[in-house]
């Protein structure tokens, strides 16, 4: 067994390492192992399957690895890990219209409500304004109830997007965690309401265009997202 | 040794797989038929697992624990409860210290995902004979 450090801040700082390493180990084992499993036992089946069940198993198996993929991506940003941020120049994007065709590739028959502007438009990497609204919006969607309503306002040089939905009355504890990914106990990420990788993921691109995201525990239970960025010039 | 397949005779046994993930569903539903089991129904979430429990004939149940609106943790109680001839496995990516506590405390067996549905049947067999035995004493 290898000695105590006799530094107390040295013993105080490998110990919280080891916690944080524990609480990773955790959640990265959480979000990722599913997937993997799943990979490899749908392959499997492939493997062993005598052609009537291809036809199932290989749109599965492409989904599986899509989402091992855009997982791995999930989770280095959530961690401020920015080498997977998008890379090229910001392009003109509507936020309303975007965030209207992902709620509408869900499969819900929740209506998504608009209000405010019209359409509302920043200069946004291609692929950010994409994953953004829908991690924001999937969460509401996985977590909330309706009803869901996104109400986008422009204001001076800045535009806003509120994305809100009903559900379990939040703490105030629990609105922190939301972004605290890895300080999380297990019992929290076992119990419901939960929160992904995906407020998290949508705050890292928010913040790389210059803007931010916030979130607001809503009065009787639920919650409201805000995107916050620059407007287009 | 004799496992609770043997007990059970020829009959497939009755599963119900609930998980919020369709792409386990469909893999749980295609891997389990090598080994003595049909799926008789799936559910995303605790709400649809008590439904299904209401409405088919179900021998045992391949729980995930975290799911949408109501959970494992919600729903087991649950469904030892109303059916406690209906055994339950549960079926989880990760298992730290706290759930491995709850399904102790519970009386369920646990069982981590994985891409064999060799061990998972076996848990079902043996859970499924346990609720029914338990269930006719």
């Amino acid at each position: 067994m290898a000695d105590e450090p006799s530094d107390p801040e040295v013993a105080e700082a490998l110990a919280a390492l080891n916690a944080a390493r524990a609480r990773f180990v955790a959640v990265v084992g959480h979000e990722l192992r599913t997937p993997v499993t799943t990979l490899r036992g749908l392959a499997e089946e492939l493997v062993a399957s005598d052609g009537h069940a291809r036809d199932e198993l290989g749109p599965a198996i492409l989904r599986s690895a899509r989402r091992v993929e855009s997982l791995l991506d999930d989770l280095l940003l959530a961690t401020d890990i920015t080498t997977v941020l998008p890379v090229g120049e910001p392009e003109p994007i509507d936020l309303v219209s975007t965030a209207q065709a992902i709620w509408d590739a869900f499969d819900t028959d929740d209506e998504l409500e608009l209000s405010g502007d019209a359409e509302v438009i920043v200069s946004l990497r291609a692929g950010a304004a994409d994953t953004m609204l829908e991690r924001v919006l999937d969460n509401a969607h996985r977590y909330g109830r309706a009803p869901f309503l996104l109400r986008a306002t422009s204001e001076g040089d800045h535009v806003q997007v509120m994305v809100s939905s009903e559900g379990a009355e939040l703490r105030p504890d629990d609105v922190h965690l939301a972004f605290e990914l890895f300080y999380r106990g297990e019992a929290a990420v076992t119990s419901a309401p939960g929160f992904g990788l995906g407020l998290p993921v949508a705050r890292a691109l928010a913040r790389q265009h210059g803007g931010e995201l916030t979130i607001e525990p809503r009065p009787g239970g639920g919650l409201d997202v805000c995107i916050d960025l620059p407007a287009s010039t | 040794m004799s496992s609770p397949k043997d007990q059970l005779g020829d009959e497939p046994l009755r599963v119900l797989v609930a998980d919020d993930e369709p792409d386990v569903r469909l893999l749980l539903r295609l891997g389990l038929r090598h080994h003595g089991i049909t799926v008789v129904g799936e559910a995303a979430d605790g709400f649809e697992v008590l439904s299904a429990c209401g409405e088919l004939d179900v021998d045992a149940i391949v729980l995930d624990l975290l799911m949408p609106r109501m959970n494992g943790f919600e729903v087991i109680p649950q469904l030892q409860r109303d059916h406690p001839h209906i055994g339950i496995v549960a079926y989880t990516a990760v298992a730290g210290d706290f759930v491995r506590r709850e399904m102790s405390r519970l009386a369920i067996r646990l069982l981590l995902k994985s891409g064999d549905a060799a061990p998972l049947a076996d848990a079902l067999h043996r859970a499924a004979a346990e609720a029914r035995n338990g269930a006719s004493r």
